[in-house]
């Protein structure tokens, strides 16, 4: 049995209510009249508007390993390109290819390699091109995870089932209803990966998902090949956060700016592993997943397995639609969602909830008051950051000092929000922050490199002009060796010419010194901003 | 910003900044109980003419500043600082003084600083200090308590109504070359304790404290800091020269030493806010508390300290940022 390490900050007693979500089967959403697939600018699209295309057709291409390629998700016709709302925390509308399914069953003839069959180099593009990406809500794409370690570089596989965050029960539905696919998936993966040992972390208020894994462990184990244990976890927000689990688990923490891989550790959302088996064992793409719909506004609350593209509204009123004015839908849970802006905004791959409630419940908020530092936002803080001071710079735009103070290794938990006796918005504050520095980035990266093709011109012009004074001078002083054979006088303009270069050349010296400074500074964001 | 943007998380506790303030009130409790049983009802006419001028001074200033005055009112932090500073005073000061005193804390200290979270210093202890510099002739000598017997303390006790504090004794023998001992001796009650006045008031504000500490309104870092680091250095001077230096647990009972390791130096607002940031800025204060007792001009050095450790607060928390998750 593992000992549990614990993790810091965190809160307990969080009002859960899964239970609300959990009484039905999940059930497949109808095919909705359109679906609604986001595409990035620099998704290329491999159909034309206006094909027919099949059921797990590809339909984007995207930059190599990053795995967010869209699969048609039933038969249909690419119907155009459009701006739409999208699944994101700007609610800003984004290009949005427009799917109209024609009713037919018609898919790709898949082809599977199988476990058995399949490689640790195959399991990578197998992945890769069944576009998935992490389901637990980050959307890390999911070949990067397995690309930073080969086969047997891995010592621990941690399959995250722990969905600590308020109402979204869609991981512990799955657990439930297809425990055995993620224990004989945890076993085979475990198995390719060479690990030594092989978690699956449940939280506590999941008594039924833990006894159908603890069965199916004892039923698969008889063809398991490496050792699976069942880790039963306390209730406490965030026990489900990546790092914060592999502390628990572990006792070690991924070391900033780093991946789990970098000690050792590979950890995957059920989901996802899902997502995972079926692509190897199949073939089959992922185009749907289950999506927990819940909250005192919504008739019918229940987990639905819903194709990508489907709008929120249609989803919605799949549950029996809201019976109560709402203030906002939010997608995700209570404690890290984000308001919609439209409910056309379509469900995607890290879709894992949509949560209304009444409206006096999300809208009437208790009046902000100026931060009294009172440390508990410390107390909670999982990233061991100081929240209190992130807030004042965040205001005050102190950029600087909030990149001193750790802002990037914020995780969102919004546990300082929560206990915050100011009743601060202080996660929307960290995000505005970030956002900013991320564009100054962007910013000086750009102005980096008009900096360099400027001084490019400069040197190019002065050097052109320097051979044309020399060219001037050999001529010139040639004619005087042909008349009288004397020193050739330095005009007074080649001299100056001469020591403008002298002067450019450490100038420009400097300046290349100050630019790798700040290239030094700003070196992960730098490189991310850039790929 | 009246309600905010409508940003995750949708769900919050329950703590506000008025619980936490009327939690430091109910805190008082047993401290204005131990006043109303020592020196009668004196203490509470006291205490409601300095919440009554501080209630005054705050809404008058944030009309002026044309904020909310409501929501500022009732937040109870005004309420919190008038009682602490009309609590440092003795029972005896007059009226005008308690006046002053909170004008100036809630006026100058708290609101030119920018109101409540932006106060520099410690609002109380900046009123408190203003009396004590401007008028030390009411605030150093307390009233005999109602039910104190006066024949025992008759070699000591300056008039008929009044007597000097233990510290004031220290102090005033240190000046005339006598030894702590002689000073100590005259507390009557509990030996190596300052004397049963001063007793009396430090377990009423050490009951407060351990009431904040259970509802977990303070975190046990600031009060554990300054009493061990007042009781380390008054325990190492003790040993070193026990003719001019009373005992720790002398140092740790007498003055406000009490109210300051649970009630004043645990302000959020001026203290320092790391965790380690704490511990500093608190045994700093002890330390300065024990320097100004044993070397200063004044008896006590609590409210000197504390300003002195507001200053140092934001150099504190600049070294002493925490390790976050994988540094």
């Amino acid at each position: 049995m593992i000992r549990l390490h614990g993790f810091r900050g965190g809160l307990t007693g969080l009002p859960g209510n899964k239970e609300v979500s959990t009484s039905m089967p999940v059930q497949r959403l109808a095919i909705p009249e359109r679906l609604y697939l986001p595409i990035s600018g620099v998704d290329s699209l491999t159909a034309s508007i206006g094909d027919r295309v099949i059921g797990g057709q590809q339909l984007t291409n995207s930059a190599p390993g990053n795995s967010a390629i869209w699969h048609a998700p039933v038969a249909g016709r690419l119907v155009e390109v459009v701006d739409h709302p999208a699944p994101h925390v700007s609610g800003q509308s984004v290009p949005t290819l427009v799917l109209e399914p024609d009713g037919s069953d018609e898919m790709v003839d898949y082809t599977a390699l199988g476990w058995s069959g399949v490689s640790f180099e195959e399991l990578f593009a197998v992945v890769e091109a069944a576009g998935i990406i992490g389901m637990g809500g980050a959307g890390f794409p999911t070949c990067l995870k397995l690309s930073g370690a080969g086969s047997g570089m891995l010592s621990t596989l941690i399959i995250n089932g722990v969905e600590c965050e308020p109402e979204i029960s869609c991981d512990d539905m799955l657990m439930r209803e297809q425990s055995d696919k993620v224990v004989a998936a945890t076993a085979k993966l475990a198995a390719l990966l060479q690990v030594d040992k092989a978690y699956i972390a449940v939280e506590d208020d999941c008594p039924q998902a833990l006894s159908r894994l603890a069965a199916s462990i004892q039923s698969v184990k008889e063809i398991a090949v490496s050792a699976i244990e069942l880790v039963k976890l306390p209730i406490r927000y965030p026990s489900g956060s990546e790092k914060q689990l592999i502390e628990n688990l572990l006792g070690k923490q991924v070391p900033k700016g780093g991946f789990p891989s970098d000690i050792g550790v590979l950890c995957l959302n059920v989901a996802t592993l899902c997502a995972v088996d079926d692509a190897v064992t199949q073939g089959i793409p992922l185009m749907s997943r289950i999506v927990t719909v819940t909250g005192d506004a919504v008739a019918k609350p229940q987990n639905r397995r819903v194709l990508f593209g489907t709008a929120v509204a249609d989803l919605l009123s799949s549950c029996g639609g809201l019976i109560a004015e709402v203030d906002d839908l939010v997608m995700g849970g209570p404690m890290m969602g984000f308001a919609l802006s439209s409910p056309l905004t379509p469900i995607v791959k890290t879709s894992n909830c949509i949560l209304v409630q009444r409206a006096p419940v999300l809208g009437k908020r208790r009046p902000i008051m100026p931060c009294i530092r009172c440390g508990d936002c410390v107390d909670v803080c999982p990233a061991g950051l100081l929240p209190q001071q992130l807030y004042w710079f965040a205001k005050s735009g102190e950029h600087d000092k909030a990149e001193r103070h750790n802002l990037f290794d914020c995780i969102e938990c919004g546990a300082c929000a929560y206990v915050c006796p100011s009743q601060l918005p202080l996660v929307h504050y960290y995000r505005v922050a970030k956002s900013e520095i991320r564009t100054q980035w962007a910013q000086l990266i750009k102005a980096d490199g008009a900096r360099e093709r400027m001084q490019a011109r400069d040197e190019r012009l002065e050097r052109r002009e320097q051979e044309a004074a020399e060219r001037r001078l050999r001529k010139r002083s040639q004619r005087k060796i042909s008349t009288d054979n004397a020193e050739p006088p330095m005009s007074a303009e080649v001299k100056a010419a001469m020591a403008r270069a002298k002067k450019l050349q450490q100038a420009g010296a400097s300046e290349t010194s100050e630019k790798s400074v700040l290239a030094d500074k700003s070196t992960t964001p730098t490189e991310s901003a850039r790929d | 910003m009246a309600s905010g943007p409508h940003s995750s998380p949708y769900l919050h506790g329950s703590a506000t900044v008025s619980r936490v303030m009327f939690t430091v009130l109910v805190a008082l409790v047993p401290v204005v109980a131990a006043y109303f049983w020592l020196w009668g009802v004196s203490i509470l006419s006291q205490l409601a003419l300095a919440a009554i001028t501080a209630l005054i001074a705050e809404a008058t200033i944030l009309v002026l500043r044309k904020l909310p005055v409501r929501v500022a009112l009732l937040d109870g932090s005004a309420l919190v600082t008038a009682l602490l500073l009309a609590l440092c005073l003795p029972p005896s000061a007059p009226p005008w003084v308690v006046v002053i005193g909170v004008l100036f804390a809630i006026v100058v200290a708290k609101h030119l600083y920018g109101g409540l979270g932006y106060n520099l210093f410690n609002p109380a202890m900046a009123g408190y200090l203003v009396v004590l510099i401007a008028f030390p002739a009411q605030l150093t000598l307390w009233p005999v308590p109602d039910m104190y017997d006066i024949g025992a303390e008759a070699g000591v006790v300056v008039d008929s109504t009044t007597m000097a504090t233990p510290l004031d004794r220290l102090r005033t023998g240190r000046l005339q070359g006598k030894p702590a001992a002689e000073a100590m001796a005259a507390s009557p009650l509990l030996g190596i304790f300052p004397n049963g006045v001063t007793t009396i008031l430090a377990l009423a504000w050490t009951a407060g404290g351990l009431l904040l500490l259970a509802t977990r309104t303070i975190h046990w870092r600031i009060p554990l800091a300054l009493l061990l680091s007042l009781g380390l250095f008054a325990g190492i001077c003790g040993w070193l020269n026990p003719t001019d230096h009373a005992g720790w647990l002398f140092h740790l009972f007498s003055g406000g030493t009490m109210a300051a390791a649970f009630f004043i130096a645990t302000d959020p607002v001026s203290a320092a806010t790391t965790p380690r940031g704490q511990i500093i800025y608190a045994a700093g204060i002890g330390l300065l508390i024990y320097l100004i007792r044993g070397w200063g001009g004044y008896p006590d050095g609590v409210a000197f300290a504390v300003l002195l450790m507001n200053i140092a607060a934001p150099l504190i928390d600049y070294f002493t940022i925490p390790r976050a998750y994988g540094e």
